[in-house]
């Protein structure tokens, strides 16, 4: 919902617990444990929370996360829609007979390892300081490529470790990974000349990114190759040896935030 | 955001206006920054997760570590708020 207009003042900060409600708390654990319930993953409770109904999406939080719950267990054969109108008729008093429970029929989709940070043995595509532009997605499955930054030319400022690719293990089609790059964006290349100044930086993958320019100093090393201008420079560089580049675990330890020096603030979404 | 994030946070107008007007957004939340202030926003769209190091409060020059940590808040760790005044 990124650049989405229309939703009025934000909350204040002290709009607290996280849990308004009980049931908020219970909807979040049944969130979660509904994927693994399903022979899910995170990306396809993604996919879900994308396909609850956009009057319903729009409404309360949690009641979200109850809507993706059930697309998920029902995508798996573990609960019919039938199911669970019958339970919330039961429990509102109605003497309604609860149908039996469809055959499951969970995915199965290998993992090649834990969490989704994967090593691949085909260098990146692209190297810090590249101008590159996202691709005009359109798809019905899951992306993680937002409409916000569709469209738009930004310049590659970190590669990252490569991950499981979010749109193809959100259907389980597999993990198929892929490099993945911190990509900046002019706020005027995304909301127009009249944009508040401002950059963002957002993490993309490779399939959604084409090359615009290369950078100019990889033009330069480029020739070095080719021998025009000294020794071979090395063909690739992994994202290990890029500044700014993952730390183990995937934690990126930034350092943004009003350094005084800097006067920079970083806003995380 | 590493653990359950407030409830300010997953509110549309929040994750539509941020990445829109993070100036405006601030601003509402109390937090005016000057034009010397250049924003960055960081949609975090993959497994990287982003540390906000909140600015050094001024006044802060005899605290130790354990005063120092007592003045970071979660919201300045977002980068929403500055860090507490000592």
């Amino acid at each position: 919902m990124g650049g989405m207009q229309g939703f009025g003042h934000v909350r204040p900060l002290t709009a607290e617990p996280a849990f308004a409600e009980p049931w908020e708390g219970k909807a979040f654990a049944l969130g979660l444990l509904s994927i693994r319930a399903a022979g899910a993953n995170l990306h396809a409770f993604r996919h879900a929370l994308e396909r609850v109904p956009p009057g319903e999406y729009l409404g309360d939080y949690y009641d979200r996360w109850l809507h993706a719950s059930q697309i998920l267990l029902a995508d798996s054969g573990i609960l019919s829609a039938e199911q669970v109108a019958a339970r919330a008729a039961r429990l509102s008093g109605s003497d309604a007979a609860e149908p039996d429970p469809p055959e499951p029929h969970k995915p199965s989709m290998a993992s090649g390892g834990p969490g989704n940070l994967r090593t691949l043995d085909t260098p990146p595509a692209f190297a810090v300081g590249d101008r590159v532009r996202t691709a005009d997605l359109h798809t019905p499955g899951h992306t993680k490529l937002p409409a916000y930054v569709r469209r738009r030319t930004g310049t590659v400022t970190a590669v990252r470790q490569a991950e499981v690719f979010p749109d193809t293990a959100a259907t389980f089609q597999g993990e198929n990974p892929q490099h993945c790059y911190a990509v900046e964006f002019d706020s005027r290349e995304l909301w127009g000349p009249d944009a508040e100044p401002f950059r963002l930086s957002i993490d993309l993958f490779e399939p959604y990114l084409e090359l615009r320019r290369t950078a100019a100093r990889r033009r330069h090393r480029g020739h070095r190759r080719a021998g025009l201008q000294g020794p071979a420079g090395r063909a690739h560089r992994g994202p290990a040896e890029h500044p700014g580049g993952p730390s183990r675990g995937g934690v990126h330890p930034l350092l943004v935030l009003s350094m005084a020096g800097a006067r920079a603030a970083a806003v995380l979404v | 955001m590493l653990g359950l994030p407030p409830s300010w946070y997953k509110d549309p107008s929040y994750r539509s206006r941020i990445v829109r007007e993070p100036r405006a957004v601030l601003a509402e939340f109390g937090l005016e920054l000057g034009d010397d202030v250049a924003i960055r926003v960081f949609d975090s769209s993959s497994e990287v997760r982003y540390m906000v190091l909140p600015m050094r409060p001024a006044g802060t020059d005899g605290l130790s570590e354990e005063e120092l940590a007592a003045l970071v808040t979660r919201d300045s760790m977002v980068g929403v708020a500055e860090a507490a005044a000592p």
